[in-house]
């Protein structure tokens, strides 16, 4: 059991909700998602979140358009579907339980902190 | 000066340092590459690009500046290496193959059974053993091994079966063909997959090819020939030294079987005590040890060399094998080093043990008349000895009167010696070794020896007896009659057998019982033999 593959396959999860969750608020192209998640310190390296998108997009979670940008090429603009936002919904009515049942028991197990 | 090359990356044009292009073209295909099996692989790179484009002409100044190698590795730094592209690890693979699994027992009408076509693209011959591998779902390697074994076993027939499977087998060499073959469900995902993959091989083997044949162009066709026989010849010895890599794994493993065998059974008799091997003065075990410890060590001694001989065969036959791990190299090294002490340090402690000789004589007189003719004769004893002859070893026989078992000795040596006195005398000497001189002639003194002067015959035993706790001693009979000068003896033909070369002079005493001998003048003199003349001439 490699710790890399676990907090891997932790944070693939909550990737993607973020992901989605980004979308939610706005429109987003890909610098300014990367912008986020790295301030929020999710991801290292951007590479990760190519592969995600196109994913997500495939799965019909995600739409893009093309928009043009002030100084370069045009720029893919993604945006949540019907879909996205259903299926963002049920993964944060997942990870309001998680949290809960995750803190229920990290606590009970160190009464000591309180 | 360094040559710029233009790109276009992500629909924007770029001049970059050819050093810098290395680099980034290396690092794209190496994405490609660990992207090989995700759905929208090109719309990711293309994305990709467009981000690295994005990144380039933050850092630019003008359009004309040139991209350099420290600006590539920066972006490479911020978008990590080919491996960060993967998401998934290993369990995702696992999930892959279930719904690929899932999806295939919806499409019912194919088959998931596995087909036996011969794989030529991993076979040593016609890739059949390869085949084989693959429809039993076990490493190829252990088919290989299962092959060579019936091959040996069948004395070769099995080459005949081989051939036959060779020639009637299919090999696989559609996409479909290898996935049956493999056993891998033949629907549209599966079958792009392979092709992708073969497509990359193709690839890389086109472009590696190009430069080959660019190189081969400028030679001359003897040196092609050349160079064609010589990869011929290359590999008909790398199948050579498979089969030599078979032959020590099949004989090392045979011998290590073997040796494992007879190891568990006596060492585990002698263990358990269910026999007691130390009776017998048969075969390895002569040493002050307990057997089973005595096996185990010349089992260590004997298995770790074939042990590794074993290993060295399995890693002929695949190189990919890591097989020697130090610690393990280390401690059967220092085991068999352990071994070899320990039987050294037996063998000195026995030869120690039997250096001293002790010896104890006893002289009789024969109370006769010398002017009889003296009749000397052998006596066996049936019981202990099939036939007559001079042992220096001991056996360990029954005695079925006292019903105990008996060391019988036939250690004898017999000569006739003259005397001044009147009287025919008999001296006995019973040797012995021991660790020590009075050891030695304790062990001596149980030496049991018959003889018995019968009128004018003397009835020599021609074994003597003792305990069995001597069985390892060198134990030894001397038997010296010393005859008066001019009295008259004959022999019996055994007593030859028995005859102590150390006195020559009166050796060679004739088989014939008949020959009547005597001694003058301290000469052995034939007083009947048809030539009559002093045997001791011949020696001379």
């Amino acid at each position: 059991m490699k710790l890399e593959n676990t907090q891997a396959q932790m944070r693939k999860g909550v990737l993607e909700y973020c992901i989605l969750s980004i979308l939610k608020r706005d429109d987003a192209y890909v610098a300014e998602i990367l912008e986020s998640l790295k301030a929020a310190k999710l991801i290292v390296v951007e590479g990760t979140i190519y592969p995600l998108l196109t994913r997500l997009k495939n799965a019909d979670l995600l739409e893009y358009r093309w928009e043009e940008s002030t100084g370069g090429p045009p720029r893919k603009y993604y945006a949540l579907t019907q879909e996205g936002e259903t299926f963002l919904e049920a993964l944060s009515q997942t990870w309001n339980d998680l949290q809960f049942a995750v803190k229920n028991i990290t606590e009970y197990k160190t009464p000591n902190h309180e | 000066m360094n040559k710029t090359i233009n790109v276009s990356l992500g629909k924007q044009f770029f001049h970059i340092d050819e050093e810098a292009f290395i680099v980034l073209k290396n690092y794209l295909d190496a994405i490609k590459r660990y992207l090989i099996n995700e759905e929208g692989r090109d719309e990711i790179l293309a994305d990709v690009e467009a981000r690295i484009a994005e990144l380039f002409s933050e850092k630019l100044q003008s359009e004309r500046e040139v991209v350099q190698v420290h600006e590539v590795e920066r972006v490479i730094k911020i978008m990590g290496q080919p491996s960060d592209y993967k998401v998934e690890q290993e369990d995702d693979t696992y999930t892959n193959t279930q719904s690929e699994t899932y999806s295939n027992r919806q499409n019912t009408q194919q088959s998931t059974g596995k087909k036996f076509y011969r794989d030529e693209e991993k076979n040593l011959l016609g890739g059949v053993c390869a085949g084989l591998a693959h429809n039993f779902g076990i490493d190829i390697l252990w088919m290989r091994i299962l092959w060579m074994v019936l091959f040996f076993l069948s004395y070769g027939t099995f080459t005949i079966l081989y051939v036959v499977l060779w020639i009637v087998v299919p090999a696989a060499r559609t996409t479909a063909q290898k996935l049956a073959m493999m056993g891998e469900p033949i629907n549209i995902s599966n079958i792009e997959k392979k092709v992708k993959e073969n497509a990359e091989k193709a690839t890389n083997y086109a472009k590696n090819f190009d430069y080959e044949k660019a190189a081969q162009n400028g030679k001359s066709t003897v040196t092609r020939f050349v160079e064609q026989l010589t990869e011929i010849l290359s590999k008909v010895a790398n199948v050579l030294v498979k089969i030599i890599g078979f032959i020590l794994v099949f004989i090392a493993g045979l011998s290590l079987v073997g040796m494992f065998i007879s190891f568990i059974s006596f060492g585990s008799i002698s263990f358990l005590n269910i026999a007691d091997f130390n009776l017998s003065n048969e075969g390895p075990f002569v040493f002050e040890a307990p057997v089973w410890l005595q096996m185990l060590t010349f089992f260590c001694i004997a298995a770790t060399p074939v042990y590794f001989l074993f290993l060295a065969g399995l890693k002929i036959i695949n190189h990919k094998l890591k097989l020697f791990k130090l610690r393990t190299v280390v401690i059967l090294l220092a085991l068999w080093f352990l071994a070899i002490a320990y039987v050294s340090f037996l063998g000195i402690k026995k030869g120690i043990s039997s250096n001293s000789i002790g010896e104890i004589v006893e002289i009789q007189e024969l109370p006769m008349q010398t002017s009889d003719t003296l009749s000397i004769k052998m006596i066996p004893n049936l019981t202990f000895a099939e036939s007559i002859y001079r042992s220096s070893s001991n056996q360990i026989k029954y005695d079925s009167s006292t019903e105990e078992d008996i060391l019988v000795g036939t250690s004898i040596y017999f000569a006739v010696q003259p005397t001044t006195d009147s009287i025919p005398k008999i001296r006995v000497s019973k040797k012995s070794t021991g660790s020590n001189n009075k050891e030695g002639r304790l062990n001596a003194s149980q030496i049991d020896y018959q003889f018995k002067l019968n009128k004018n015959e003397l009835l020599l035993d021609s074994y003597f007896t003792s305990d069995i706790s001597l069985k390892d001693e060198d134990l030894k009979l001397n038997i010296i009659l010393y005859l008066p000068e001019n009295m008259h003896f004959k022999t019996d033909k055994y007593v030859s057998t028995f005859e102590d070369y150390k006195y020559h002079k009166f050796v060679n005493l004739n088989v014939n019982s008949n020959d009547v001998y005597q001694i003058q003048n301290t000469e052995l003199i034939c007083t009947t033999c048809t030539k009559n003349e002093p045997k001791t001439e011949n020696h001379e």
